[in-house]
This record gives structure tokens, C-alpha cells and sequence, in this order.
């Protein structure tokens, strides 16, 4: 189906036409599923339950458009009984569908910790990588001159070409239907969601849409409130309205709400800066892709013309895409502090308007100020939003103070003094489910089927958001699948620590992944993402139905084999009388020396290869030791919680643990020994009380 | 769910039930102590105490042991203000092995009542909040002091005094780790300037040097890191050889009639979980018998040999068939407990009173069991018995609870010397700082075995209360 068509079918079902029809010609349930028994035992399938897809993916964001991705993977399309063309199994609920995938705040991908959580979304066979490659418009490895453990890929992406890549690769794939609807409830039967209730953008009818997984991506729309100075304006993005319906939607089935606060910074029109005057902030020389798949030759497989087409021209075209550019640096100033110290009484997180957790890693610059009151400047970088506008975000000085006060600091930074502000910066309030309410798969406890992703979670960044939505969306698929659960571990990936901080902790402010969260942060690296996680898509089936998938296969198949070959010479070989092995963790051959001698040596192998092997070998001892510790800890870590205690009876527990164990409800002795409140000794004897519940339970 | 028979469980296994254990040490004595805790102790005090009180506070009565009374003094603790923070009852007896023993037996004939595991009272009044893991850690060891030096530091440990110790290394070395964190996950934040290596490597040098100081000269040395030595004693043919042979459960010692078969000391490994809760275990001495008339180099060195080994016993086990226990005592220390074993039970004996297996209080003392290592009768006795004594040797526990910490402490000073290798002092910024983290997170959770885990939370808040983080 040509990109157009498909347009025209989501406009169609927009306008709740097709629904009917959809409806009406509903299968009996898969006949796979009959065979065996639910993995889930909490999911009651009705025999005759009206399925219009096989996974509803409320919200276009990050979230919600890598879960509607991920689930695609897994879901390829049916093709009814009487009809050539395949019928989508996914559905994408979005207000408007022209906004899916757009950067309401920063327009970048990657960065420490966050470039490894998009390599990994990658090598699972996500999105997120393959449109940040095609609409990147400055790259740069940040801490490059470290170890690979803690350098992060990051880039700077033309956000109108983000979101573009986004929607193409999107519509690009027949088992997703966009449908431009908000949702107005979910339907849960049997206390399990079973499908939404939706509202065309244009209609007043409600109708019901059904699916045996939900996933719920808010974003900041749940009762999004903006402010700037004394003005609030209900919505989650800038222009846009708020979700109002969904918060008590969620209250009626039972959820704990929480409230959070983002913000972002002015946007400036660069024609109005004095642009060339400010010292330049350039890219890396090389640009490194984030996706596996960007950057590489073409292969035997698959033409690069077939790729173009069939990823809606996203992927298969050289790298970088874009035209390179550069930003600029600038700072705030002693009387721009003044201003703001003059003006703190108009500013919604001190008149008390504003009283939900922001970030602490992102303050605003009234934050700052306050906060760090001795210092008389801070950084600020003038980064272009786009190749096709003059816009510029002004990174370092989220404000929420009103429209006037932003004009005068503004114009308080050198380069800046005759600056015009395009939008006004701004704060936004929302609301998230508080994640002790999820498990590590996203779905939430009380309601089965119903799965939740990104800030909704109470996270913040892009990134973050886009991870959740690969869990959410695998294990929606699953479920649609009747298939056993799918998660990720601490050692396994930032993905698995990303998932078990949120089942664990309490969140105090908007979680952001930082590489000190990974205790295995040496075997989480960016440069070795596909081989601990691509091994992992390929079981699923993630990568077997489509171009994309195929072609990552291959490549990845190349990259083992150029793995296995270089790692027997990299023992063997010699450097100055010692090994290759032994001279890369003297720290005496750079990754370019060691590509270099692995050529001479016979085996020459691509550049991300060499930088593994370098890691590798740099990290060789400390890696062993970790994996050890891992090994050691490994039984209690994944050995299973049952889902039926109540640990209200157990008594003989301290009370905080048994509130800790109770609210939290861990699945694993994992989890459970790093919730808040609990001590070893507890964790100790939940064993013993655990082995006798299951005893009694047993016998009973 | 009931397991047959009153065995001692881990500490901590299940505090549903109820503990029962003698708390003085073993051995006669004008009075003994035994303590319960537990949900159960006011069905105890019911059922063995007349009359039947169940008053806060001293009580005077008699404790029904075999049905008949036995005066005694008692008192009554309520949870959850005792030590342990449960029921507890603690009954003060005339100091007779034999009639405590068959008291704690009458105490565990009560439903849910059994024995106690070693440290297991401790263990209760750490699980419900009423001590902190080293403040445990500590009263176990105060019991044990052998030294006055080991008596300051276990009070220290008590007294959570040990326990500040750790915490500001942990405070200090969690501050460092921030500041490294900050210069690997904040660098693009122009705010945040990395910490010179010139002064990380003095301030974990700081830390590294207390830690090495205190394990050497506090009380981490008591601890060898080997389990207590407990030596098998008294005179040539006393069957010694066939005991250890029975209570390893392997012929490991040549056993004869003859007397002055043994003429090596052997060392093994005698595992007493089942006896006295996990991971508690002995090295058990077989000594060439003790006899002042041997002369001739192969005898003679045997002597030496047993002398040697009985010098550094840390408790004894005292062989003797006759059950008169006379003459070993002068070459013991009196600190180094003893357990009296009667041997060859099944031999008539003139010292054996009827059907007890207890000697008269003769000169030497009367033995502690009669044990029949040749058909196994008593040898569990004897077992707990072994466990009671090595717990209670002069550094035995104190061993056991400081090993861990001088363990932890060690394991962490070691970290920390390796990433100190890893800095360069002349460098501007750290060469490889998420190696330097590496290591200082494994000398931080060290520390947490001791105090309780630091997690990345712990690290990042402290980032975000020293720089100005976020662009």
C-alpha cells in the first residue's frame, strides 16, 4: 500500500466509518491460542471477544510510536479470508496524527546513558536510531576521549525531519493503523483492558475499539497544564489541549496518580542573534550513527533502492542525510541574575502555582540562580532547531518566568542583545501513574492487558520514553500472542536497569537514565549493544517479517563473524612483544592502531568491530569480575515472588518491610532486595516465609 | 507445617517460633540462666512454672522438670520492649548441666518451642529493629572478648560507635564516587568540574590507611579468618581417636586397644550445622594421648605435638572413660572453655551414676555427657555441646562477627588500593574514571554489607547538592 492510500484509510477510520465494518467482520481468536493455556494467568480471554486489532497504542510519541513499532514486529499483518489486502494488527490512537513524533523540548537524541538506551532500542529492531540518523544535523560522541563505557552517541536532529522520519516509517508499515481519535475511557472486563473507547477529532460519537493489549502513552497531556509567569494554559505541548478525561479514567480503575513538572527554554530567531560573534560548538568530525543500520555498505540480501522503499525513504540513503551544521555558545550574565532575582515573585515554581517535582538535573534557570547563587554565569548553547527555519533552542535556560522577564534576560546574553523570542518558555504540570503500579514487562498490576509507557511512568527524555515503549510493545504483542512475559535484566541492558529502577523506586522527580544507575555499566556499552541484545530480538521473532529485520540479521550475522575471527588473532597476535590483547589493556594501542594491526594480522574487520574488541580487551579483568558477580547473584536475582502473597500477613516481618513488599509488589527477590526500606536480613527471611506460603499454599 | 524433632534453625529462619537456649556458659555453676523468646513463651511459663504467673517483672517458683518442681527465679519480658523485642522469659536454675538439659527439653516438649540457634536471640532483636546489624554484631562479640583490647573494641561495636566508624568511611567514599560520577554523566554541563586526581588519590589514600589501621590493630585480628579449634584431650586410650572417627562420620584416625595409637595431631573440618545453624564449623584436634611418663624421640615428640596444639586450643574437649576429669586442667588455660565427655559409656564404670550418665562431683568435676561414640548414642550431645563451646571460646563469636566485618573492611581497603593504582597524581583529569568508579563501588558495597546497601541514588543525590547540573 502506497504511503498515500494509507493516509487515506486512517483519515477514513478517523471518521469512524470503517469501524463498523471493522467490527463487523471480527475473527474467532487465533486458532494458535487455543492450544495452550495463558502464559498470564491474571488474563481471562473471553472466547468470543470482539477484536478490531491485536494491540491498541494510545499517544504518538516516543513511546507510543516505538511500542506501535515493536509491536508491528511481532504482529506481521492478517490477510483475511476473502480479501487481497492484509489487515493491520496494530492500531495508533493519536489526537492528531501530525504531530506523531515530535521534540516539544530539545531537539537531540542520545547523550550519556541516553545514546546507549538508543543504541539498544535499536538493536532490538526499534526506530528510534534510523530516524535520528536521517534527520541528524550535527553528531558528536560526548566523552569521547573516556572509555567506551561511558562515551554516549548523541545528535542534534532538524526536528521537523525527526518527526517526518517518524510518520514515514510509521506509515510504512501495514500492520499499523493511525487513527486520529482521543480516547475517552478504557474497557476493562473482567479486570482486564480489553480495548479503548475513542472520539474522532471531528465527531461527538464514542465508539468502542477493541484489542486484548493496551498500551497508554500520556506524555504530559494527562491534565497538562502550561505556565509562564502567572498564565496557565491547559495542554500538554505547546498549541496543543490536554488529555482531562483520562486521570479519572485511571482513578475509577483503581490507580495512585502522582504529578510531575517539565520544562523548556525560549526559542530565539537566529536572524536576530549576532551569531557569527559567538564562539562556535562543532559536531565530531566523523559523525557516528546511532542504528546499526545507518552507514553501512549495501548487501547481497537487500538493494539499498529496496530499503529507500521500503522504510518510506527513511533508511538505505548515505549517512549523515542532512547537512552538517554548527551551534553556537553563549552564557547568562551577573545583571541577567539580577533580572531574575527581581523578578522570582513572578515565577510559578516560587509563587507556589507550580508545587509538583521538576528535575533537579534540569533546573530552570531561575533554579539556578536561586540555588547556586555564587555563581556569576552559566553555560547556555544556541542550538538550530532546523535546516528550513531560523528557530534556536537556547539549551541552559528553561524558564517558566513570564513573556516580559524573558524578553529582558534574553537579551541579557552576549550575542543575544537584539534577540526576538519565537515562543516563550514554558513549564508544564501533568500527571503519571506512580510505576510500583507496573511490573517490569510495563504492564500494570491491577489491570491486566493494559500496559503503560514513558513520562506517564514518571520518566523524562525521549529516550527513556522510547525504551519503555519497546517493552510495552513487545510484551502487549506477547500478550495478544498468549506468550510468556519478556524482560530485560541489570546485566542485560540500560533498558532492564531503566525498568527495575521504576518497579522499585519511588520517584521524586522525572527519572533520567545516568550511566552511575548501571552497577554493570562496563558491559553496557553503546559499541557492543547488538551483540547482547540483537541475539535477543532474533529469538523473539522481532526481526523476521520485515526488510529491516532481514537486513539486521545479516549485518549482525557479518558482525559475529568478523568478531569471532578477530578475537582468536587478538590473543595471538603481537605488539611490541606482548599480544594485542595485553598491549590494548596497557592502554598502548588505540582502536585505530588495533584495527590497524588486526589488518596487518590478516583478520581486518570494520571499524565498530575494532572498537569492541578494543573494549573488550581494555575492560578484560573488570569484566570478568562483574560477570562472576552477576553469575553469583543470578538465582536470587530472577528467582520468582508468587503473585498471590499478602505479605500483610506475614508478620514476622518489620512493618516497613512489609509496607515496602506490599506496595511494591516485587515479581522477583531481585527487586524486592532493592526496594526502599527493605534490609538484606529482610530479604533473608521473605525466603523462608516465601518457601513456607508456598508450602501452605501448596497444601491448601 | 512441622519439622520432626526440635532442631536448631539459621537465625532469623522463622520468628513465628519460638527460641530456647542456655544462656550462661556451660559447665557447673552455682546458677544458669535459660532464655526464651518467642510467641509461645506464655504457654511455656503456663505449662512448666508454679504457680502459673504470667507477670511482667521477678517471679519466685518452681519450674517443673520430668514432673517433678525445681526452684528457680523468673523473669518475664513483653514484647516488644524486651532485648529481642519479643516474649521473653528468662528462668535462672541451680547450675546442673544435667537439669538445664532436661529443662530446655521439658521447653521444647511446648508446641513451637525449639532451640536456638547461635546468635539467634541477637539475630531476633536485629530482625525486630531493636539492634542495628553491627550493634548485633557487637554483643556477640563482648561475650566473647579475649582480650581487653577485644573487650574495648566489641564495646565500640556495641555501642554503634564502630558502626559511626564505618559510616563516615562510607560517607567519605560515597562523596568521592559523586564527584568521579559527576565528571563521567555531567561533563557536558560546563558547571561541573571533575575532581583532580591529585586529590582523590589523598582522600582515598586517607581512608584506606584507617581501614588497614583498624584491621590491625582493633579487633579485625582476633578473626584468622579460620573457624575455632577445638582439641580433643586426656590420656592415652581414652578413645579420642574413635570419637573424632565418629563425629567426622569417616575414619580418619587409626583406632586400636593399644594405648598411644595416635602419634600425630590431625586437624580436620567438623561442619556443626545441623548442630548449630549454618556455616558454623570447628577444626577438630585428635591429640596423641597426654601422658607425663613418655619419654623416647617418637613419643616424646608426640608430646610436644599435643602440647603445642592444646596451647592454642580455643576450646577442649576433655576425654575421659573414668569420668574423674583430674589432672588436664593445670596445663589449660581456665579461660578456654571445656566440654567433659565421659567415653566408653556402654563400659560399666564405677563413676557412672545409674541411668544419668553423670559422674559424682568428685575432685576433678563431673563430665558435661557420657557419650558411646562406638554405637553413636549421645554423639549429638556432644556435637551441640562442641558447637556450644566454640561459640563461646575467647574470640569464638567474636570471631564469627568480626571475621565478616574485617572481611567486608579488608575486601573494600583492597579495592581501594587497586584504584589508587589507577590514578595518576600528575594528570589533569582521571585517564579512565569509570574504572576508578568501578573500583570505589566495590569498596562502597562493601561497606554496605556491613551497613546497609548505598545505592546509585545515594551517589546522584549527592552529585546534584554539589554542582549545578543541567543545561
Amino acid at each position: 500500500m502506497s504511503p498515500r492510500s494509507r493516509e487515506g484509510l486512517y483519515l477514513h477510520i478517523a471518521r469512524g466509518a470503517l469501524l463498523t465494518h471493522i467490527i463487523s467482520s471480527i475473527e474467532p481468536l487465533a486458532q494458535a491460542r487455543g492450544q495452550r493455556k495463558p502464559a498470564i494467568p491474571t488474563r481471562a480471554y473471553h472466547p468470543r471477544v470482539r477484536q478490531n486489532y491485536r494491540v491498541i497504542v494510545i499517544g504518538g510519541g516516543h513511546a507510543g510510536a516505538e511500542a506501535a513499532w515493536a509491536a508491528a514486529n511481532l504482529l506481521p499483518p492478517q490477510t483475511r479470508r476473502g480479501s487481497a489486502e492484509p489487515r493491520a494488527t496494530v492500531a495508533l490512537v493519536t489526537l492528531d496524527p501530525a504531530k506523531i513524533g515530535v521534540m516539544p523540548c530539545n531537539p537531540a537524541i542520545g547523550g550519556l546513558a541516553k545514546g546507549q538506551l538508543v543504541r539498544e532500542i535499536d538493536a532490538l529492531g526499534g526506530l528510534m536510531g534510523l530516524a535520528a540518523d536521517a534527520s541528524g544535523i550535527q553528531f558528536k560522541v560526548l566523552n569521547a576521549s573516556r572509555g567506551a563505557a561511558v562515551r554516549g552517541p548523541r545528535c542534534q536532529n532538524d526536528k521537523h525531519a525527526y518527526a517526518e522520519a517518524v510518520q514515514s516509517l510509521i506509515r510504512s508499515r501495514p500492520e499499523i493503523d493511525i487513527i486520529a481519535a482521543s480516547v475517552e475511557d478504557i474497557i476493562v472486563e473482567r479486570g482486564c483492558a480489553t480495548g479503548v473507547v475513542i472520539k474522532a477529532a471531528a465527531s461527538d460519537d464514542a465508539t468502542p475499539l477493541h484489542a486484548p493489549a493496551v498500551v497508554l502513552t500520556t506524555g504530559t497531556f494527562m491534565r497538562g497544564l502550561m505556565h509562564t509567569g502567572r498564565t496557565k494554559t491547559p495542554g500538554g505541548r505547546h498549541g496543543e489541549g490536554a488529555a482531562t478525561g483520562m486521570s479519572a479514567c485511571l482513578q475509577r480503575l483503581g490507580f495512585e496518580l502522582g504529578r510531575l513538572k517539565t520544562g523548556t527554554p525560549p526559542r530565539l530567531d537566529r536572524t536576530t542573534i549576532d551569531w557569527d560573534s559567538l564562539p562556535v560548538a562543532l559536531g565530531d568530525e566523523t559523525p557516528t550513527p546511532l542504528s546499526e543500520l545507518s552507514a553501512v555498505e549495501e548487501g547481497p540480501a537487500l538493494t539499498l533502492e529496496a530499503l529507500l522503499e521500503s522504510t518510506g525513504g527513511v533508511v538505505g540513503e548515505r549517512f549523515p542525510k542532512m547537512q552538517q551544521i554548527e551551534c553556537r555558545q553563549t552564557n547568562t550574565t551577573p545583571e541577567m541574575h539580577e533580572v531574575i532575582r527581581a523578578n522570582l515573585h513572578r515565577a510559578p515554581i516560587y509563587t507556589g502555582d507550580i508545587k509538583s517535582a521538576g528535575p533537579r538535573y534540569c533546573p530552570s534557570i531561575e533554579d539556578k540562580v536561586v540555588r547556586f547563587a555564587d555563581r556569576p554565569t552559566h553555560g547556555v548553547f544556541l542550538e538550530p532547531e532546523s535546516l528550513r527555519s531560523n528557530w534556536v533552542y537556547c539549551n541552559g535556560i528553561a524558564t517558566s518566568l513570564p513573556a516580559d522577564v524573558q524578553e529582558l534576560l534574553v537579551r541579557a546574553m552576549p550575542g543575544c542583545e537584539r534577540a526576538e523570542i519565537h515562543r516563550y518558555g514554558y513549564a508544564v504540570e501533568y500527571d503519571m501513574v506512580r510505576p510500583h503500579q507496573i511490573n517490569a514487562t510495563c504492564m500494570t498490576k491491577p489491570v491486566g492487558g493494559l500496559f503503560l509507557a514513558g513520562q506517564i511512568n514518571g520518566t523524562s527524555g525521549y529516550e527513556e520514553a522510547a525504551a519503555q515503549g519497546v517493552v510495552a510493545g513487545i510484551n502487549a504483542a506477547r500478550l495478544a500472542r498468549s506468550e510468556r512475559e519478556w524482560t530485560l535484566g541489570r546485566d542485560q541492558a540500560y533498558i532492564g536497569v531503566l525498568m527495575d529502577d521504576l518497579v522499585t523506586k519511588t520517584p521524586v522527580e522525572p527519572y533520567r537514565m545516568f550511566t552511575s544507575r548501571a552497577e554493570h555499566r562496563l558491559l553496557l556499552r553503546a559499541d557492543n549493544a547488538a551483540d547482547r541484545l540483537t541475539p535477543l530480538a532474533r529469538e523473539l521473532g522481532a526481526l523476521d517479517s520485515t526488510d529491516l529485520g532481514r537486513w539486521r540479521t545479516q549485518l549482525f550475522g557479518d558482525r559475529e563473524r568478523a568478531l569471532t575471527a578477530a578475537r582468536t588473532t587478538i590473543a595471538r597476535a603481537q605488539h611490541d612483544g606482548v599480544s594485542l590483547a595485553h598491549a590494548v589493556r596497557q592502554d598502548r594501542l588505540s582502536i585505530d592502531q588495533l584495527r590497524q594491526a588486526l589488518d596487518d594480522a590478516g583478520t581486518p574487520c570494520p571499524l565498530p568491530v575494532a572498537a569492541t574488541l578494543h573494549a573488550e580487551a581494555r575492560y578484560e579483568g573488570y569484566i570478568r569480575r562483574q560477570c562472576a558477580d552477576i553469575k553469583r547473584r543470578a538465582s536470587e536475582e530472577r528467582r520468582t515472588l508468587p503473585a498471590w502473597i499478602d505479605y500483610r500477613t506475614l508478620g514476622s516481618l518489620r512493618t516497613e518491610a512489609r509496607e515496602a513488599l506490599a506496595r511494591f509488589r516485587p515479581t522477583t527477590f531481585g527487586q524486592a532486595s532493592r526496594l526502599e526500606g527493605l534490609t538484606p536480613a529482610d530479604v533473608t527471611l521473605l525466603t523462608v516465609l516465601v518457601d513456607r506460603a508456598r508450602k501452605n499454599h501448596a497444601s491448601a | 507445617m512441622h519439622t520432626p524433632g526440635p532442631q536448631p534453625r539459621p537465625p532469623g529462619a522463622t520468628i513465628a517460633e519460638t527460641i530456647v537456649a542456655c544462656a550462661t556458659a556451660p559447665g557447673r555453676s552455682g546458677r544458669t540462666i535459660v532464655r526464651l523468646s518467642g510467641p509461645a513463651v506464655e504457654t511455656a511459663c503456663s505449662s512448666l512454672f508454679q504457680p502459673a504467673t504470667n507477670r511482667r517483672g521477678v517471679c519466685r517458683g518452681d519450674v517443673l522438670i520430668g514432673g517433678r518442681p525445681c526452684p528457680a527465679i523468673v523473669l518475664r519480658g513483653v514484647g516488644p520492649a524486651s532485648y529481642t523485642g519479643e516474649d521473653t522469659l528468662e528462668v535462672v536454675l541451680p547450675g546442673n548441666p544435667d537439669l538445664v538439659e532436661r529443662f530446655v527439653e521439658a521447653c521444647c516438649a511446648v508446641a513451637g518451642v525449639r532451640r536456638a540457634g547461635p546468635g539467634e536471640f541477637s539475630a531476633r532483636a536485629y530482625l525486630n529493629g531493636r539492634l542495628a546489624l553491627d550493634e548485633a554484631e557487637g554483643v556477640a562479640a563482648v561475650i566473647a572478648a579475649r582480650t581487653s583490647d577485644d573487650l574495648a573494641a566489641a564495646q565500640q561495636l556495641a555501642s554503634g560507635e564502630l558502626g559511626r566508624v564505618y559510616r563516615d568511611w562510607a560517607d567519605e567514599l560515597t562523596t568521592l564516587l559523586a564527584l568521579i560520577e559527576a565528571g563521567i554523566d555531567f561533563v557536558d554541563q560546563e558547571d561541573v568540574v571533575p575532581i583532580l586526581p591529585r586529590d582523590l588519590q589523598q582522600r582515598l589514600g586517607r581512608v584506606r590507611r584507617e581501614m588497614a589501621e583498624r584491621s590491625k590493630g582493633g579487633i579485625a585480628e582476633s578473626a584468622e579468618g579460620l573457624p575455632p579449634l577445638v582439641v580433643l584431650a586426656g590420656a592415652p586410650n581414652a578413645g579420642k581417636s574413635t570419637l573424632f572417627n565418629a563425629l567426622l562420620g569417616r575414619a580418619r584416625s587409626v583406632v586400636a586397644a593399644e594405648s598411644g595409637t595416635t602419634r600425630d595431631v590431625l586437624i580436620e573440618t567438623l561442619a556443626l550445622e545441623e548442630a548449630a545453624g549454618p556455616g558454623l564449623a570447628v577444626r577438630l584436634a585428635d591429640l596423641p594421648g597426654l601422658d607425663a611418663d613418655a619419654t623416647g624421640g617418637a613419643a616424646q615428640a608426640a608430646q610436644e605435638a599435643a602440647i603445642e596444639t592444646l596451647d592454642r586450643a580455643d576450646a577442649v574437649v576433655y576425654c575421659d572413660p573414668q569420668g574423674r576429669f583430674v589432672g588436664l586442667e593445670t596445663g589449660i588455660s581456665s579461660r578456654v572453655p571445656m566440654l567433659r565427655v565421659q567415653t566408653k559409656a556402654d563400659l560399666p564404670s564405677a563413676a557412672l551414676l545409674e541411668g544419668t550418665g553423670h559422674a559424682p562431683g568428685t575432685a576433678g568435676g563431673s563430665s558435661d555427657v557420657a557419650v558411646c561414640a562406638l554405637d553413636g548414642w549421645r554423639l549429638d550431645v556432644v556435637r551441640r555441646g562442641i558447637a556450644d563451646i566454640a561459640l563461646r571460646a575467647p574470640g569464638g563469636s567474636c570471631a564469627v562477627a568480626l571475621a565478616r566485618h574485617a572481611r567486608e573492611i579488608g575486601r573494600a581497603a583492597c579495592a581501594l588500593e587497586a584504584v589508587e593504582a589507577e590514578i595518576d597524581p600528575t594528570a589533569r583529569a582521571l585517564d579512565a574514571p569509570e574504572l576508578v568508579a568501578d573500583g570505589l563501588r566495590s569498596a562502597v558495597d562493601s561497606l554496605g554489607q556491613i551497613l546497609g546497601r548505598i545505592t546509585p541514588d545515594d551517589v546522584i543525590g549527592r552529585v546534584f547538592a554539589t554542582f549545578c547540573v543541567g543545561k
